[in-house]
């Protein structure tokens, strides 16, 4: 990491909260002591939150419910050691913990139901647990219902630590924050990170390389909830006093305010939203009584302008490349490919040694990385067999047939190409393969194992993989990234919170050999959106390739190609025959009669005709039906 | 990295400045802060508070003894959170001398602990929560309005005097609401044949309640419904047809802020009260004629209080002539209740809260044409709050 | 059983639930054809009232005033539009959400230093203030006139929407956002006028929640989160799904809070039931809407289906 403007800043204002008690004393103003305590404590909720909506896309509006349910605990354990003389209950060794793991369980059940939805029906459930936890709060008529629950102590260490001490709390708020930051970065890097972070970028494509992103999304829910529960714990025994409103939305809204305010998915934007936040209140309204009339447009000025936060605005500032947390270095390179990569396209290309001979380089460097593991597979599927099989499958959308009683083999090791005009139902057919669509009647086979019922991400995992016909790729990571996901998607789960995935070459290096067989391994740093179309073609597949599978599905891949691009991938997919199954459906006719071992013609959801390049070619029914007029436009 | 040497001595210095360029200390004066509710929908009562408690001061010369006075008003948001931490800058940064003020209970409760035992003294000008009254009570702790039981307590009697044996109650889901009615059914005699607790403060449609309120057919209601609240309340009662057919009472729902809106809605409608701007007394005389001088309306009983705790707060800053290190001796003084009140001569219980009248009033229109109170009668003498015994004090 | 005392409840139920239909259409619009999350629809809701307030002291008409509320609100909305929401449209829902949420702040302030902090009452006239006997119980004229005017607007909703071009555009709108470009629409128009016809139903619902509750300060904003609930409730982008969502949400509060105390007696001691009870009624619609979401992750009347 370079050190920039930007990273002068973070560091000097660390180092700012770090001796601002001793100053505070000692110019006798220590009620700023209590104002950064409780800077810190909504920083650190804050981070929470950027955790999973920073890293992970995931918009909670209702996360002050766990702030809440941490202070709760607190207030009630402070509570009934008071009354009851329960004097175990006061211990903070006991509070915290607790306080934490209640949170992480409340947010395992309502992670589980709200990670069912997406966008904005996500943050609207989000929201109602939020208000839902909100009134029973208000219920709490023993702990105070809307009033509130005083505390008339602090939680206690043992005599060790002395959370009623100002200064002490400070500092230990301090701690904290610096653990839960140096926590989320260790999270961040890691490939329960990545894998986070994949989900957020492409969702679609993260289940179609193989990750149950399900899981990982609900994990990291959870562990946000866990920490915000412990800034909750800290707030408690900050105010003395817990709230319902502690846990309203308008808190939870303060929330989302503070990450985004200090630019979401980077490590300290929370903290500096946290603070510039706050401060910005207290400063506004002591300026005057009317601050929200200026601080309502200025929140606007904000969204519409600074669209990084203020991290956004002090890189700018710096004049420097962005500092975000590069992957694999993937960002810090977006500057470099900024300009206009359309004009260097064509440079780029005939620059490039392979671009020009791209089977003579994937020979020359030995098997592709997911032909090894395929062909470790290999004694378990006697050639010849299909690979896959659908079975009299049925699928409609409303009375439209989209797949009519189709029965297809693909063979062990061709290129099955399968063709039709638009409407023929080949997309659907594909996403059923896949398993992003279910059968309505029928049942799919791959390599004799019946997987009709599977999930996306299983499929993968058993050797299904696929392109897709929109380029569907993750856009702000970088090719290298893109493969390097594709990879960690298959070497084992992800639920690796602690080991470095940056530059992890367990990743990198197989991932960098699939770029360089696809012709890509001069462009493994530039940012995916700043491919060229093409490119971004060829990277579909190293992905798909790089996942180690028994089978290609590829959905159009030469989709708005021009001639030389299209070249070079029928190069890229011929090096592939013999190698892999391949199911390919292209428009292309040209390609697909140059690649293709057999290729079946769909009409109306059904196969009309299944053959050779030459029997189809000979078949009367679809050069009338269908494929004169194609050639033609092709 | 010299660049970094010079962010970090601008943080330094930054942090410093704001810092030094705090108040500074000053010993010639008497400095109060003042935390209320100014913004969103409640905020009209905060601004009547402070316009009183700005009356008083006029009153005052605006000095105390030999001392200048400087008034810090602090918003809390309707906030208990917001309430505590700024009362911790009033506490702590500017070093108030007095807090007063305090529309809320649950704002009073957050936030006691930071000024009672902290130096200042805590002069609650509307809030009274049983709590406070009772086992948490506190030396530094002065309350110029009631204990939030009183009021339906002296409404409580006035329908057992008036024969009244059943009666629905309704109030809003909060500290002060339950208060009213367990104040209610304290003092209350006959039976109680339904009760609503309505969300607060969400909720302002009461439709699915006046149709129960229908059903039952009491004899009564008795209502607390603070500020906007009144207002909503009222002409709900009138369109569902229950106005003048269910006889209506009421505690701080009626108020000189909201009567300007509900007029003749609200005319007839009868409540109880500490004080009213009709109490025959010259202090009280002279608060309203003013008041209504200065700001074109009636004082609210909040304006009154307001108006009572600078009174008050002056009452011990001149016992001491301006020496505010001698706490006690300004304790004593205002334990006296030595000072011109517009509620008339009262005296504090044990627990710092006031023994005094309760009034039964009713909203009219008077011979100008303004819409007011007018005091019908006392419902109860020298009334002490029912939780003064469990204050150790 | 009280039968009469429930079919009150259902009419209150149906009043709530016409009046949320009317932000709730107005919010499902514009958020199924231009993607926005609009949060300062409850301001626009707020500034109708006040607009009314204002124009019935000065017209000394409520009819008069209401009549020109509505056109106030609708170009007060245009002009939010114009300045400040266009350039919010292709932004995520998370911008969207913040930068509405600066606008509620804006609002509630301006309203404030304009209109003062009391909130403003409006005077009815006298013959919306009294009421008619429906099988004997006297039912408020107001709430029978609000309950007309929001089937009125359901139905001319209806029309507009099936029956005429402008319609149409907005049907395929919200199913197919680029189609409508392809048509060659001018599409930064057709987005001003459904913002226009959005703020003009919320500035309605306000006024017509103010005759009864008074003008005031974050008035919006109390009903804003049930009209969320209601618009992901029936799907979003779909004025027939909120119509259904707002009379069940309407009736489920309503009866809600008239019948769960009782209800709870039943079963757990009247301690229980008198502190759960105004807990659970509260919570009541967000849980039916947490339930819809899992049975239904796209909401009862999804418009982008198919």
């Amino acid at each position: 990491m370079r050190i920039g403007f930007k990273e002068g800043f973070i560091v000097a204002l660390l180092a700012a909260l770090a001796v601002l008690p001793p100053l505070a004393v000692w110019s006798d103003e220590v009620f700023y002591i209590d104002l950064f305590s409780r800077v810190l404590i909504h920083a650190i909720a804050a981070v929470s939150l950027n955790f999973i909506l920073g890293y992970g896309g995931m918009v909670s509006f209702g996360h002050a419910a766990y702030l809440g349910i941490g202070g709760y605990v607190v207030g009630i354990c402070t509570f009934h050691a008071l009354e009851d003389g329960i004097g175990w209950l006061a211990s903070g060794w006991l509070q915290f913990p607790l306080a934490m793991l209640i949170s992480a369980l409340v947010a395992l059940a309502i992670g589980a139901i709200c990670l069912r939805t997406r966008g904005v029906y996500f943050i609207m459930i989000t929201l109602a647990f939020g208000q839902m936890l909100y009134f029973s709060a208000v219920g709490l008529e023993v702990y105070g219902a809307d009033d509130g629950l005083t505390l008339y102590t602090t939680s206690d260490f043992s005599g060790l630590v002395n959370l009623g001490d100002d200064v002490t709390l400070y500092y230990v708020s301090y701690v904290a924050l610096l653990v839960a930051l140096w926590l989320s970065w260790r999270l961040i890097g890691s490939r329960f990170g990545r894998a986070i972070a994949g989900a957020r970028s492409n969702e679609r494509r993260m289940q179609a390389i193989g990750f149950p992103t399900y899981s990982y999304k609900l994990t990291a829910f959870v562990i946000a909830g866990g920490l915000c529960g412990f800034a909750g714990a800290l707030m408690a025994n900050h105010d003395t006093f817990v709230s319902p409103s502690m846990m309203h939305w308008i808190k939870s809204g303060d929330l989302i305010i503070m990450v985004v305010l200090g630019g979401m998915g980077t490590l300290f934007g929370p903290v500096v939203g946290a603070v510039a936040f706050l401060f910005l209140e207290e400063l506004l309204s002591s300026i005057t009584e009317h601050w929200q009339v200026i601080f309502g447009p200025l929140l606007i000025v904000v969204v519409i302008f600074a669209r990084g936060g203020i991290d956004g605005l002090l890189g700018a500032l710096g004049g420097a490349r962005g500092v975000v947390l590069p992957f694999f270095g993937g960002r810090s390179a977006r500057q470099d490919h900024r300009s206009g990569p359309e004009g260097g396209l064509a440079r780029h290309f005939s620059a490039d040694g392979s671009a020009g001979a791209p089977t003579a380089a994937a020979g020359s460097q030995g098997p592709l990385p997911g032909l090894a593991s395929a062909a470790g597979d290999g004694p378990a599927r006697p050639a010849l067999t299909a690979a896959l099989r659908i079975d009299n499958v049925v699928k409609s959308f409303g009375g439209l047939l989209a797949t009519d009683h189709l029965t297809l083999e693909i063979a062990s090791g061709e290129i099955h190409a399968v063709i039709g005009p638009n409407g023929a139902g080949k997309t659907t057919l594909i996403a059923q393969i896949t398993g992003e669509l279910r059968p309505d009647r029928g049942r799919i086979h791959f390599r004799g194992r019946d997987i009709t019922a599977l999930s996306t991400p299983r499929r993968s995992h058993l050797g299904l993989a696929r392109s897709f016909q929109i380029t569907n790729l993750f856009l702000e990571f970088s090719a290298l990234d893109n493969v390097a996901l594709a990879i960690q998607a298959h070497s084992g789960h992800s639920f690796r919170f602690w080991r470095e995935a940056r530059g992890d070459p367990a990743l990198h290096l197989p991932a960098r050999r699939a770029l360089g067989q696809v012709g890509l391994g001069a462009r493994t740093d530039v940012l995916a959106s700043n491919l060229a179309h093409g490119e971004q073609r060829q990277l579909e597949i190293a992905m798909a390739l790089a996942t180690g599978p028994g089978m290609l599905l590829l959905d159009e891949p030469m989709a708005g190609m021009g001639p030389e691009e299209s070249a070079r991938m029928v190069q890229t997919l011929r090096a592939l025959k013999g190698r892999l199954t391949i199911l390919l459906i292209e428009h292309d006719m040209d390609a697909v009669f140059a690649l293709a071992d057999r290729i079946t013609v769909l009409e109306y959801g059904s196969a009309i005709a299944t053959g050779t390049p030459e029997e189809i070619r000979g078949n009367e029914e679809v050069r009338q039906a269908y494929l004169g007029d194609a050639v033609s436009t092709a | 990295m010299s660049t970094i040497k010079r962010l970090l001595a601008f943080a330094a210095l930054g942090v410093l400045t704001v810092m030094l360029a705090a108040p500074s200390m000053a010993a010639d004066k008497v400095k109060i802060g003042f935390l209320a509710t100014f913004t969103g929908g409640v905020g009209v009562i905060g601004d009547d508070m402070r316009n009183a408690f700005e009356l008083g001061l006029d009153h005052l010369g605006r000095k105390m003894g030999p001392l200048d006075v400087e008034v810090i008003y602090e918003d809390d948001d309707f906030k208990p959170d917001v309430g505590k931490q700024k009362t911790e800058k009033l506490v702590k940064r500017d070093r108030v001398n007095f807090v007063t003020g305090h529309m809320w209970s649950h704002v009073l409760l957050a936030s006691y602990n930071s000024v009672v035992g902290q130096g200042p003294f805590l002069i609650s000008a509307n809030a009274g929560p049983s709590q406070i009254a009772g086992t948490l009570c506190h030396p530094d702790f002065f309350s110029t309005s009631w204990q939030n039981d009183q009021t339906p307590m002296a409404m409580g009697e006035v329908m057992n005097q008036e024969g009244i044996d059943n009666v629905y109650l309704m109030a809003p889901n909060y500290a002060a609401g339950k208060n009213m009615m367990e104040g209610f059914k304290r003092s209350f005699k006959g039976r109680i044949v339904g009760e609503d607790l309505t969300k607060f403060p969400d909720q302002v449609d009461f439709s699915a309640e006046m149709a129960k309120i229908r059903a039952a057919n009491p004899k009564a209601v008795f209502i607390f419904y603070p500020g906007k609240f009144g207002a909503q309340f009222f002409t709900q009662y009138q369109q569902a047809g229950l106005k003048g057919k269910i006889p209506l009472y009421s505690a701080f729902t009626v108020d000189a802020l909201n009567l300007p809106l509900l007029k003749d809605l609200a005319v007839g409608n009868l409540m109880t009260q500490f004080w009213s701007p009709d109490l025959d007394n010259p202090v009280n005389k002279r608060f309203v004629a003013e008041f209504k001088k200065k700001y074109g309306t009636f004082p609210s009983f909040y304006a009154a209080q307001s108006y009572d705790a600078a009174m008050l707060i002056n009452s011990a800053v001149v016992a001491v002539k301006g020496d505010l290190t001698r706490k006690d001796a300004m304790r004593a003084a205002m334990e006296k209740a030595d000072f011109p009140s517009v509620r008339g001569k009262f005296r504090y219980g044990n627990n710092h809260f006031p023994i005094q009248n309760f009034y039964l009033r009713e909203a009219v229109k008077n011979d100008a044409g303004e819409y007011t109170t007018r005091t019908i009668r006392v419902v109860l003498k020298d009334h002490q709050d029912p939780y003064a015994s469990e204050c150790k004090m | 059983m009280n039968w009469l005392l429930l079919f009150e409840q259902t009419l209150n139920g149906f009043q709530l639930g016409t009046l949320l239909f009317l932000l709730a259409a107005g919010l499902t619009l514009i958020f199924g054809i231009m993607d926005l999350v609009n949060l300062a629809h409850g301001s626009l809701f707020m500034m109708g009232a006040f607009f009314c307030a204002s124009l019935a002291d000065w017209t000394g008409s409520f009819l008069f005033g209401a009549l020109l509320a509505v056109p106030a609100a609708i170009a007060l909305g245009i002009v939010v539009e114009l300045v400040a929401l266009r350039t919010l449209y292709d932004r995520n829902h998370l911008d969207q959400v913040l930068a509405t949420f600066g606008l509620i702040l804006f609002f509630n302030e301006a309203v404030r230093i304009v209109w003062g902090s009391a909130g403003r009452a409006i005077p009815l006239p006298a013959l919306l203030k009294t009421h008619v006997q429906i099988l004997g119980i006297p039912y408020p004229t107001y709430r029978i006139m609000t309950i007309s005017i929001g089937l009125l607007v359901a139905l001319g909703l209806y029309v507009l929407i099936a029956r005429t071009r402008l319609g149409m555009l907005i049907r395929a709108g919200a199913t197919n956002r680029e189609m409508v470009g392809a048509l060659g629409v001018d599409i930064r128009l057709l987005y001003t006028l459904v913002f226009g016809l959005g703020a003009g139903l919320a500035g309605l619902a306000g006024l017509l929640t103010a005759t009864v509750q008074t003008a005031e300060i974050g008035m919006g904003e109390h009903i804003l989160i049930p009209s969320f609930v209601v618009i992901v409730i029936g799907g979003i982008g779909s004025i027939r799904g909120s119509f259904v969502a707002a009379i069940i949400v309407g009736l489920i509060d309503t009866l809600g809070r008239s019948y769960i105390p009782d209800l709870l007696k039943l079963f757990f001691s009247e301690l229980v039931a008198s502190t759960a009870a105004p807990a659970l009624s509260s919570m009541m619609i967000y849980l039916i809407m947490a339930i819809v979401l899992v049975l239904r992750p796209q909401g009862l009347f999804p418009a982008h289906a198919g």
